[in-house]
């Protein structure tokens, strides 16, 4: 066995002492004010929030689960809290275009107010209008106006009448008009009678029939002027009296919006409509109930005294912080909705619909970007938005005439909106770099950290952390124990013993499961046991395959040798990643040589079954062995790699020192320990560098040797560098503190070798040489022999070649 | 209404004439209230006017335009195409109109002159219901009735011009005043109306029982009425009364009642509304 040390038991686990804690339980904690360890993303946060410049949006990022959300909302809650509420906004009639609504602006709580007073004025006005035009006072004026168009209108027909009935002619009414008739005894003349009179007399009559048409015709022109006479003065006397009835109403609202001048031009636009339709209130007096089963609305004309309010911020609710969690188009910018009315569709102001964008005007709208990305137009909506600071509602379906409906134009409203996007990292980066926009709009990113460093300080943070999530969800304190062990997991989340994760969903998840497992056991407190059983719980739901996989080693399906030793084979380590669950399983790799040109073939890429990175390991390690063996002669060799059983892609390097390690073997003809599986990557210079998921790795392949019964000799072999990454399960640090099994940490590939084989690597000499008998020594006569045979093979295919082309010159 | 009050009554038929003027709508809705109240038939006369048909025969006769003041040719074809073309209208929408109120009814047309032809028409136990042509003293009243077109639609409400304005009714000592006393409270009940009566009486002790007699009456049946004084019943005394009152319909009896076309001339000449003449 080589000089190289196994690691110490308390090296697998890097524990978090529940001493140095002085609490008892999470019930003597204070809650969390603030997420801890995210200082970078808390100042990004302060400084977007608290500048007030054109394009300071926020776009918060960081892995999901990092507390994002909670503690942007909470900085914004308590900022808020301070801070004057935005204005109210409303939409309301344009009398004089009612297809382009005007937005009106109120102060905070007023918006609601003028909606009630003016449903109220209403109200009051179908009442008042009908009342006044049913006084004595209108009958009698309207009553005089009337009488005097009769009296013209009887008189002048009287006076014609009567100058007829002087020449006797009688003046009658006809179907559609007026006619003159001779009369003869108070009857008119029948024709048989006429016939008979006198020529001159008929003359006479015919003459004196023209003169009066010509006369009737003069009354009838009259009565036209006198009509629109009696019209007109009806109008006024309506409008009179109508102003006696709103007048004093209106100058009521007139006083208690006195300081808005925007409503006060309102509600003079306002009266002076009811007066020009005093006649809708006269009617509405009138109207019964529609047909059962088709209700009628209010009656169209009166919806024009609405106010749509579109945000009200006298509620206590009224927020200026908005977290829309369907940001399509119409729920950030807004929507005229339509309503059908006999098979039409129809809309008018009291119909546009506000969104996010008009609830968070003047505060802050939160949004996940990848929500906002896959709603269509919903992202060039929000930019648009932003860059005119204004929202202006259109119809997604006019815009790109879809549809063809009437429709409005609502007045644009000023936006004053602090944005705030949450996303992965790539979406930031990808936004950078293809939205020439974003970088102008969103200026500040706040990056959050994926983990927290593990210091005392923190930890206790940490422990607070879990007290606010119990108290929250309302689960059972934690003792310091679970507490530690809590931190542990992170630790064993973010596969980093020095920086658990700051994952706080999966944390405050698997405190629910915990709570769950304590009271399953009657507990009042949630124990170490209880975080541990729900570990387990949770690894136990999600690791069939693993089950599955491992079952076929056992059975032998799955070829993995765990005792002996073997020339060009080696145990090299396949992390599988099933959603947020890893595990980790050996994998037998091979490795063949013989005399060639160079060339490693890595077969994974020969049938592009390897990915990018591995072929790039593979790559790597021919590069350091024609480097530190072929330096003054041809590299003679070919190789073949092949990762054995696998039927999908490999990816990732970390298997280069095993595939290093198993064509070395091949070349020197050394046997690998199959005891052992070896994990780690490989630079040109024979260093092995960190691997990912080295926990995940070590438990993969222990599991399969206490399978089938640890011998004491078995282990694995992983990068120096992932040491304090090492946070193993109870299990295999206890293996290890009883010498069944062992985890080697190397530096080198030669150590690596050493480890593996049992023989020594061999350091160069001032030559370049190694020791024959070392295992460098023995790769160095190998290509030493491949590289002769190969200029042998070749000078002998030129002397065949010579005598070849002699011959046939002969 | 009570089976007393209508044996009481004994009312067969309300008489009306139609056309299509405004003041006839009211005296439709007059006819069908009664007809409705009283649980009699609606007997509507449709009078093609004898004048108009001499006229139209007359080689010179030609109409002027009511809206257009435009001169036209008059052809006697014309005016009987005209005519029945209104007859046929008018029959079309008081079938409506009567359905809708569940009346009995019938639609008679006749030629002759008007005033006779309606009264003629009108039977001992009936009461006839005469309305002014829209267009005032145009011309000699036409006395004739439109079908009232909200009620025709089933929209605005039934008697909506009645209910407005209140039933003016005389009332005096004569053996008639109770028969039109019952048809005027019948109206009103009817339309929801308020009821008015003219009490004519020389002496203010004769109002005064003439009053509470008539109060005693209404107030027997859960009813009650505004009370004024005339001093005599003359034509231009009533109808400046109904006129002072705006009110939407008169009930007359007894003395001085029109029964000639002259005086019913001489009435709705004066009245800005029909008249009911209780027999």
């Amino acid at each position: 066995m080589p000089n190289l040390a196994a690691l110490k038991p308390e090296m697998l686990y890097h524990r978090c002492d529940p001493a140095q804690f002085d609490f008892d339980n999470t019930l003597e904690l204070e809650d969390l004010v603030q997420i801890f360890g995210q200082a970078r993303a808390a100042g990004s946060v302060e400084f977007a929030t608290g500048i007030d410049r054109d394009g300071y949006n926020l776009f918060v990022m960081g892995s999901a689960g990092g507390g994002k959300h909670t503690m942007v909302r909470e900085h914004l809650a308590s900022k808020v809290k301070g801070e004057q509420k935005p204005s109210d906004w409303a939409y309301i009639n344009n009398f004089a275009q009612p297809h382009k609504p005007l937005a009106l602006e109120l102060p905070a709580g007023r918006a609601a107010a003028l909606r009630d007073d003016m449903a109220l004025l209403v109200e009051e006005l179908r009442g008042a209008i009908p009342a006044v035009f049913e006084s004595d006072e209108y009958r009698t004026r309207a009553g005089q106006v009337e009488a005097e168009f009769n009296e013209r209108h009887e008189q002048a027909f009287a006076q014609l009448g009567a100058e007829a009935a002087q020449q006797e002619i009688a003046l009658l009414r006809t179907p559609a008009g007026f006619s003159f008739a001779p009369l003869k005894g108070g009857e008119v003349i029948s024709a048989e009678e006429y016939a008979k009179l006198p020529e001159k007399d008929k003359e006479r009559i015919e003459h004196v029939i023209n003169a009066l048409q010509g006369k009737l015709e003069n009354v009838i022109r009259a009565m036209v002027q006198w009509r629109r006479e009696r019209r007109e003065k009806l109008k006024e006397l309506n409008r009179e009296m109508t102003l006696l009835a709103v007048g004093h109403l209106v100058a009521e609202l007139k006083e208690r919006y006195s300081a808005l001048p925007k409503v006060l031009e309102y509600l003079d636009a306002v009266q002076q409509d009811v007066i020009d339709n005093a006649e809708d209130f006269r009617r509405a007096a009138e109207t019964q109930p529609g047909i059962p089963g088709m209700p009628i609305a209010e009656p169209p004309s009166f919806r024009r005294y609405q106010v749509n309010v579109l945000v009200d911020h006298g509620d206590p609710d009224g927020s200026p912080v908005v977290l829309e969690d369907h940001p399509t188009y119409q729920n950030l910018i807004g929507r005229v909705e339509h309503i059908a009315q006999f098979g039409t569709l129809v809309t008018d102001f009291a119909l546009v619909k506000p969104g996010a964008l008009h609830r968070a005007n003047g505060g802050y709208l939160l949004l996940d970007v990848h929500k906002l990305l896959v709603q269509p137009f919903a992202w060039e909506g929000l930019k648009r938005a932003l860059s005119t600071r204004e929202i202006r509602i259109e119809s997604l379906g006019e815009m790109y005439s879809l549809v063809s409906t009437v429709s409005l134009a609502p007045g644009p409203i000023p936006l004053n909106v602090k944005v705030v996007l949450f996303g992965d990292r790539r979406l930031y980066y990808l936004l950078h770099a293809y939205d020439p926009e974003f970088p102008k709009l969103f200026k500040v990113a706040a990056d959050f950290e994926d983990e927290f460093d593990r210091t005392p300080a923190n930890n206790l943070l940490f422990a607070r952390l879990v007290a606010t999530i119990a108290r929250r969800n309302r689960l059972l304190p934690f003792d310091r124990f679970a507490v530690a062990r809590v931190i542990e997991h992170g630790a064993r989340m973010a596969g980093d013993a020095r920086k658990p994760s700051a994952d706080i969903r999966s944390i405050a998840n698997l405190l629910c499961e915990s709570d769950y497992w304590a009271r399953q056991a009657g507990r009042e407190r949630a124990a170490r046991e209880d975080v541990e059983r729900a570990i387990e719980a949770q690894v136990r739901r999600a690791d069939r395959l693993r089950e599955r996989v491992q079952e076929r080693i056992l059975r032998g399906t799955v070829m993995i040798d765990t005792t002996g030793a073997r020339a060009g084979q080696v145990n090299g380590l396949s992390v599988f990643q099933l959603g947020d669950f890893a595990f980790a399983e050996p994998t037998r790799i091979t490795a063949t040589t013989r005399l060639g040109d160079g060339e490693v073939i890595d077969v994974q890429r020969e049938v592009e079954l390897g990915g990018a990175i591995h072929s790039k390991g593979v790559l790597i390690l021919s590069a350091f062995l024609a480097a530190r063996f072929s330096t003054s002669r041809p590299h003679s060799l070919s190789a073949s790699l092949v990762f054995e059983q696998t039927y999908s892609e490999v990816e990732g390097d970390s298997a280069s020192l095993a595939e290093l390690c198993t064509l070395i073997s091949s070349l020197a003809d050394t046997p690998i320990r199959q005891s052992l599986a070896v994990t780690g990557s490989v630079n040109q210079l024979g260093q092995v560098q960190a691997i990912g998921a080295v926990n995940e790795k070590i438990e993969g392949f222990f599991d399969v040797c206490n399978a089938r019964g640890l011998t004491g000799e078995q282990g694995v072999v992983i990068p120096a560098t992932n040491v304090d990454d090492l946070m193993l399960r109870a299990e295999i640090v206890a293996a290890v503190a009883a010498g069944r099994f062992h985890v080697y940490p190397v530096e080198t590939v030669d150590q690596a070798m050493e480890m593996l084989t049992g023989t020594p690597a061999g350091e160069p000499d001032a030559t370049g040489g190694f020791l024959r008998e070392s295992v460098n020594g023995r790769v160095a006569q190998r290509l030493k022999d491949l590289s002769a045979a190969r200029q042998a093979f070749v000078a002998g295919a030129a002397r065949r070649g010579q005598a070849r082309r002699k011959k046939r010159r002969e | 209404m009570s089976e007393d009050l209508l044996e009481e009554l004994a009312i067969e038929r309300i008489v009306v004439a139609l056309d299509t003027s405004p003041l006839g709508q009211a005296a439709f809705e007059t006819a069908a209230g009664l007809a409705a109240g009283l649980r009699a038939e609606l007997a509507a006369l449709f009078v093609e006017d004898i004048n108009l048909m001499r006229l139209a025969a007359l080689p010179f006769a030609r109409e002027l335009g009511l809206a257009s003041a435009a001169a036209r040719q008059l052809a006697a074809p014309d005016i009987e195409r005209a005519l029945k073309l209104q007859a046929e209208t008018l029959r079309r929408e008081l079938a409506a109109a009567a359905s809708e109120l569940a009346l009995q009814w019938s639609f008679q047309v006749v030629r002759g002159r008007v005033c006779e032809a309606a009264i003629e028409c009108t039977r001992e136990l009936d009461l006839l219901v005469l309305g002014k042509a829209g267009h005032g003293a145009a011309a000699r009243p036409s006395w004739l009735a439109a079908p009232a077109r909200g009620v025709r639609r089933g929209r605005a409400k039934p008697f909506a011009l009645l209910s407005r304005r209140p039933v003016v009714a005389l009332y005096d000592a004569t053996s008639g005043a109770p028969r039109a006393l019952a048809a005027a409270h019948t109206l009103a009940h009817v339309a929801k109306s308020e009821l008015v009566l003219l009490i004519i009486a020389r002496e203010p002790g004769d109002f005064t029982d003439l009053r509470a007699h008539a109060q005693s009456w209404l107030a027997a049946r859960g009813a009650a009425a505004r009370y004024l004084w005339l001093q005599d019943r003359t034509v231009s005394t009533v109808a400046r009364a109904v006129t002072g009152l705006h009110g939407a319909v008169l009930l007359w009896y007894g003395e001085n009642a029109p029964d000639d076309e002259r005086s019913f001339v001489l009435l709705l000449d004066e009245l800005e509304c029909p008249l009911v003449r209780v027999t």
